[in-house]
């Protein structure tokens, strides 16, 4: 109730100023003249009853002072005053604001950039179906050594225990396509319908691709489906595409960032005054090492990008 | 004594003490407040809008324009709920007060 109250009222504080301003002073000044009429009523001639009005009053301005802080105007114009001064201390020293606007544009578009690289590339999960439910399943041999790979009949024994609900199993495998080596992964048959994925042309592998009749399927990754059938793409394409991507990223965050820095920048110069341009040598190596640091984290999986081998998926044996 | 110098907090609880018995200009609060009091309290003038603005901010009291006994253009103020109660409470804690001020200072030596 109260605080709904303050919230009204500071509310018209800011954007009816003008009209509290003049409310007040009509108000005191009312004050003042019903005074001055009460004491030329008890026969206090005219001049001398206005005098001894505005006397016994006080001060009008620390009166009007004392209401606007009452109503919690004090800060509204500290703050006014701050902002004005900030800006035109600002517009004082071009270069500096420029500076430091442009570092901290860098510093922070950089780092959202890098953040948004690392987020995408580490930290989401594989996109398949449910993937906190995914597990891989290893097993020990005889000199208690970790082996990742099971032979088919310990796979069905695996799959038969009833311990998961689904199993899926791939073994990497070598092919020849087209007169071209390729690396890939041959795949039990309910290996796509269990992960959820599906195929932008064609269809999947399905469990009755497993039957001895079926003929061989093969499911193509998007990069060999373009290189072999498509526009032929090629790897210095690919990796353009995903230094586009990366690069559009970091645009977008220093753009962002410019915006967030240069209202930092105004509340930092308020806050630092007199404070030069540091280091020139400085400024100029931090932002460039932090551009550095996020072409090369963009450079990096692109390069693997380009060498991946399609998933050449075919039925398991 | 001086009994001129007012406790602090005591303006508010006067002015919501006399709008509570009808709407009223600040400088007919003034009025009303020397005239319950006789005399006897001495209000800064100036001090009195500030305690108003103050009431009005936390919502005890609410304000309009309207015309004054001799049709003059005047700021009226009047007692909100919230300030009603307000009021109620701030009262009893005085009595209170009062009361065991009033204890404390009549005590006498056999009491202890």
């Amino acid at each position: 109730m109260t605080f709904l109250a303050r919230l009204r009222s500071l509310l018209a504080g800011l954007f009816k100023r003008e009209r509290i301003e003049r409310s007040m002073s009509d108000e005191m000044r009312f004050h003042l003249d019903a005074f001055a009429d009460d004491l030329v009523r008890s026969g206090v001639p005219r001049p001398e009853a206005e005098r001894r009005a505005r006397v016994e009053f006080g001060g009008l301005e620390s009166s009007k002072e004392r209401c606007r802080e009452a109503r919690g105007l004090r800060w509204v114009d500290d703050l006014r005053g701050d902002l004005r001064y900030a800006s035109r201390t600002l517009a004082g020293s071009a270069a500096f604001t420029l500076t430091a606007v442009l570092t901290l544009a860098l510093g922070i578009g950089v780092n959202t950039g890098l953040f948004t690289l690392v987020d995408t590339l580490l930290m989401r999960p594989v996109p398949v179906r449910d993937p906190w439910s995914l597990y891989q399943v290893f097993g020990l041999d005889a000199h208690r050594a970790t082996a990742g790979s099971f032979s088919l009949r310990e796979y069905d024994d695996v799959a038969m225990s009833g311990v998961f609900s689904q199993m899926i199993a791939d073994s990497p495998v070598r092919a020849r396509l087209r007169n071209q080596a390729l690396g890939g992964y041959a795949v039990s048959g309910n290996y796509f319908p269990t992960l959820g994925a599906g195929t932008v042309v064609g269809r999947p592998i399905v469990p009755d691709d497993e039957l001895p009749s079926a003929s061989p399927v093969v499911v193509l990754g998007h990069a060999r489906w373009q290189s072999m059938f498509a526009l032929g793409a090629d790897a210095g394409r690919v990796l353009w595409t995903n230094l586009r991507e990366g690069l559009q990223i970091i645009a977008w965050a220093v753009g962002g960032g410019l915006v967030v820095a240069l209202v930092f920048a105004r509340i930092l110069r308020a806050m630092l005054f007199r404070v030069g341009a540091s280091d020139p040598m400085t400024l100029l190596v931090a932002p460039g090492v932090l551009v550095l640091v996020a072409l090369i984290a963009i450079y990096v999986p692109s390069r693997r990008a380009t060498r991946v081998e399609p998933n050449v998926a075919l039925r398991v044996e | 004594m001086d009994k001129e110098r007012l406790l602090r907090g005591t303006l508010d609880i006067l002015i919501l003490k006399t709008l509570s018995l009808g709407p009223q200009h600040g400088y007919g609060v003034l009025l009303r407040i020397r005239q319950l009091a006789k005399g006897n309290l001495k209000l800064e003038q100036g001090s009195l809008y500030p305690a108003l603005y103050r009431l009005e901010h936390r919502g005890l009291i609410a304000s309009a324009w309207g015309e004054s006994d001799n049709h003059r253009r005047a700021k009226f103020y009047r007692l909100t709920a919230a300030g009603r109660r307000q009021l109620r409470i701030d009262a009893e804690s005085w009595k209170e007060l009062g009361a065991t001020i009033t204890a404390v200072l009549s005590a006498v030596p056999e009491e202890l």
